[in-house]
């Protein structure tokens, strides 16, 4: 075979050949020529399939691991900054809420917070439903189902449940369950104050996290100016201290309270409130309950048989 | 030149698999043949021994609802199953704790594990369990090895079922404070004013529950497959009653009833020696120091005391229901008489002795009057004596010391 290929190239000797520059020239091309056509023909053909294949395969996985990493990244981001939806966004609210402030089991926030979950009307439809739901029911007569705000579509589910649950108060035992503070430091980073019951009386105990890098928390050390809120039980002090790390002082995120209310009559209710804004509710009466949860244009309220 | 260039690549790919591993990949999915395996998992393999077994778990240190997490995500891990918890620090939709995490990318597969699951030991927490668990219809289908019971608020403990008995008695498994390895067992139900003490109510998220599937995390609970408020329907007064009757196959006999909270009985008040014996341990080296909110807590025994407590009470009513309807062996009748009379029945083999400090014994029925007569102390800044009610406290210590 390079026999044959020495023939060919031989050939081609007449054709180019003029001065004798040129004919060096020819000749060392002739080499590098016939070197390459040896290294082509030495021949090892599963060498080069064995390269060939290695280097698709590096190819298609640095082009897959570069598309990971950017789905990562984009992951990471979303978690940090998550769209804005009905649940949360960034728009101020001058309003400091329409729920009752809290009893002494339950820490209500000093500031009104800058994070805000938007107001969204009921329709009819669900007006309805809770009205149908919480007929006869003592603890939810003073509910304001009022049909002109309702068909006004001013009618919120604070609006509507508000009253129901300042008149409740004094009558109600109720009780945190959980509750998430979340503050922005001045350094940019998310603080996140996680309380639950922490001992055996049930005392409200909180937990310090930071958002890490792949979104999630990450249990961290109290800085050094909140040094003296580790260890403690929670209280409006320690919600009060915290909230002085925040940017700008005082205001938080968000203020995420998971509530259980029992009423004198028996029937109970679970609330999830936000900024002082009620995000999910359900009602525990007789042979029924009533779930309510805030969606993203409206509030979905279901009636169900229990 | 070729050498190099598949070295290089090699270790392009090692370095890949590794730099964004998930704690275990998901080969599977839950489905009804996984939820039953997981089951004959629990019913076989957990038990209160189960963190002192070979594997990523050992000697991890637990509390209640840490134990109830690991009985989940360990099975998960096993079979490649996924894994999901609400991230419960925010209530940002979508917000979870998964398997797919590869925060432990540079750790052993075996070490990863174990990372993840005390990750999640850190994060959850009884009041955290509603966010992965909904509340579940009571019957032999729907209740069962795999579930579990937390209380409200109030006592916010959580116990995981092991098993339950052909007369529908669960084997209940779970940590306590203060947090070890070793898991306590039970057979019985706990007392109903332990889980619901301000009554059988929905909204305390207290009773049977069940996990969700990873697609129902993040739903209102009352769209999850399975949810049912059926058990909060059942009567207070007899309500652990009501629910072995859904989940007996035979009934349970006087007999049969006594010999086991007889059992339990023993059982509660031995462990109650190790605890107290730890906090003493603690009192002793924290010199005149007071115990912190933590030490505190940990050390003390308020509802240890309640429930071994309410068992008696339970043994006492059943002895009187047994005797009412008849048909106890006289051994069985000698044995629990021995208990409520709180005579010294040592001569029986099967009396309980309580050795609650070395060559210093008591008998059940001492336990017993101690207990009924709320003459244990659980403050732990007691001195042991007082702690089993042998002598009247508080301590000089006890008095000076605050009480969480």
């Amino acid at each position: 075979m390079i026999l044959a290929d020495d023939g060919h190239n031989d050939g081609d000797k007449g054709v180019t050949g003029n001065s004798d520059a040129d004919e060096k020239e020819i000749v060392i091309e002739r080499r590098i020529d016939r070197r390459l056509e040896e290294i082509y023909a030495s021949d090892r053909p599963w060498l080069r399939r064995i390269i060939g294949t290695l280097i698709i395969a590096a190819s298609l996985l640095i082009a897959w691991m570069m598309l990971r990493n950017r789905a990562e990244d984009i992951r990471k981001e979303v978690r940090r900054n998550p769209p804005v939806s009905i649940e949360q966004t960034t728009d101020e609210n001058p309003n400091p809420g329409v729920l009752p402030p809290a009893d002494t089991a339950v820490v209500s926030a000093p500031a009104v917070p800058t994070q805000v979950v938007p107001d969204v009307t009921l329709d009819a439809s669900s007006a309805n439903t809770i009205s149908e739901c919480t007929k006869g029911i003592d603890a939810f007569r003073e509910l304001d189902l009022d049909p002109q705000k309702i068909s006004a579509g001013e009618a919120t589910l604070e609006s509507v449940f508000g009253p129901a649950l300042t008149v409740a108060k004094g009558r109600a035992s109720r009780e945190t369950q959980l509750e998430n503070v979340r503050i922005r430091t001045k350094s940019g980073e998310e603080l996140r104050l996680h309380v639950t019951p922490g001992d055996q009386r049930g005392r409200l105990y909180h937990k310090l996290f930071r958002v890490a890098d792949d979104g999630l928390p990450e249990e961290t050390e109290f800085p050094d100016e909140l040094k003296d809120l580790k260890d403690q039980p929670y209280s409006r002090e320690v919600l009060e201290k915290f909230l002085t790390a925040a940017v700008p002082p005082g205001q938080p995120i968000e203020i995420e309270k998971h509530e259980a209310w029992t009423f004198a009559d028996k029937s109970g209710a679970q609330i999830i409130v936000s900024n002082d804004k009620l995000v999910d509710l359900q009602i525990y009466v007789k042979g029924k309950f009533l779930a309510c949860t805030r969606q993203t244009a409206s509030v979905a309220c279901k009636c169900i048989d229990r | 030149m070729i050498r190099t260039i598949l070295t290089s690549l090699l270790a392009l790919v090692a370095t890949s698999t590794v730099a964004n591993a998930a704690v275990w990949e998901t080969k599977n999915q839950w489905d009804a043949s996984w939820e039953a395996q997981y089951q004959d998992w629990v019913a076989r393999e957990w038990d209160k021994d189960f963190f002192f077994k070979p594997g990523p778990m050992k000697n991890a240190v637990v509390d209640c609802a840490d134990t109830v997490y690991t009985m989940r995500a360990y099975f998960a891990s096993l079979n490649g199953l996924p894994f999901v918890m609400k991230d419960p620090t925010t209530r940002t939709a979508g917000a979870t704790v998964t398997n797919e995490m590869t925060r432990w990318d540079s750790q052993e597969p075996e070490k990863r594990i174990r990372s993840f699951i005390r990750y999640i030991h850190g994060i959850g927490s009884t009041a955290t369990l509603p966010n992965d668990t909904y509340p579940t219809a009571i019957g032999r289908s729907t209740l069962h090895s795999g579930s579990l019971i937390a209380t409200d608020r109030a006592n916010h403990h959580s116990w995981t079922i092991k098993l339950f008995s052909q007369t529908g008695i669960p084997t209940l498994i779970f940590g306590s404070l203060p947090a070890r390895t070793a898991l306590y067992e039970r057979n019985d139900y706990p007392s109903t004013s332990y889980i619901f003490p301000r009554g059988i109510r929905p909204e305390t998220n207290a009773g049977f529950r069940n996990f969700r599937q990873p697609m129902d995390i993040g739903k209102p609970v009352h769209e999850v497959t399975g949810y049912s408020l059926e058990q909060y329907s059942l009567p207070h007064n007899r309500w652990s009653r009501a629910v072995q009757r859904e989940m007996q196959q035979i009934e349970e006999t006087h007999e049969q009833r006594l010999v086991r909270l007889l059992g339990e009985a023993c059982k509660g008040a031995k462990e109650r020696v190790d605890i107290v014996k730890g906090a003493i341990t603690l009192h002793a080296g924290i010199g005149s120091r007071c115990m912190n909110a933590r030490e505190y807590d940990d050390q003390s025994t308020p509802n240890r005391d309640l429930r071994m407590k309410q068992t008696f009470e339970d043994l006492a009513s059943s002895y009187q229901e047994a005797m009412n309807a008849s048909g106890l062996t006289a051994r069985t009748q000698g044995l629990v008489t021995a208990v409520l009379s709180a005579t010294n029945g040592a001569s029986d083999p099967g009396n309980c002795q309580v050795e609650y400090s070395p060559g210093k014994t008591l008998t059940l029925g001492q336990v017993y009057q101690l207990s009924v007569g709320d003459k244990l102390s659980h403050n732990p800044h007691d001195t042991l004596e007082m702690r089993w009610g042998l002598q009247a406290g508080p301590s000089a210590k006890a008095r000076s010391c605050p009480v969480y």
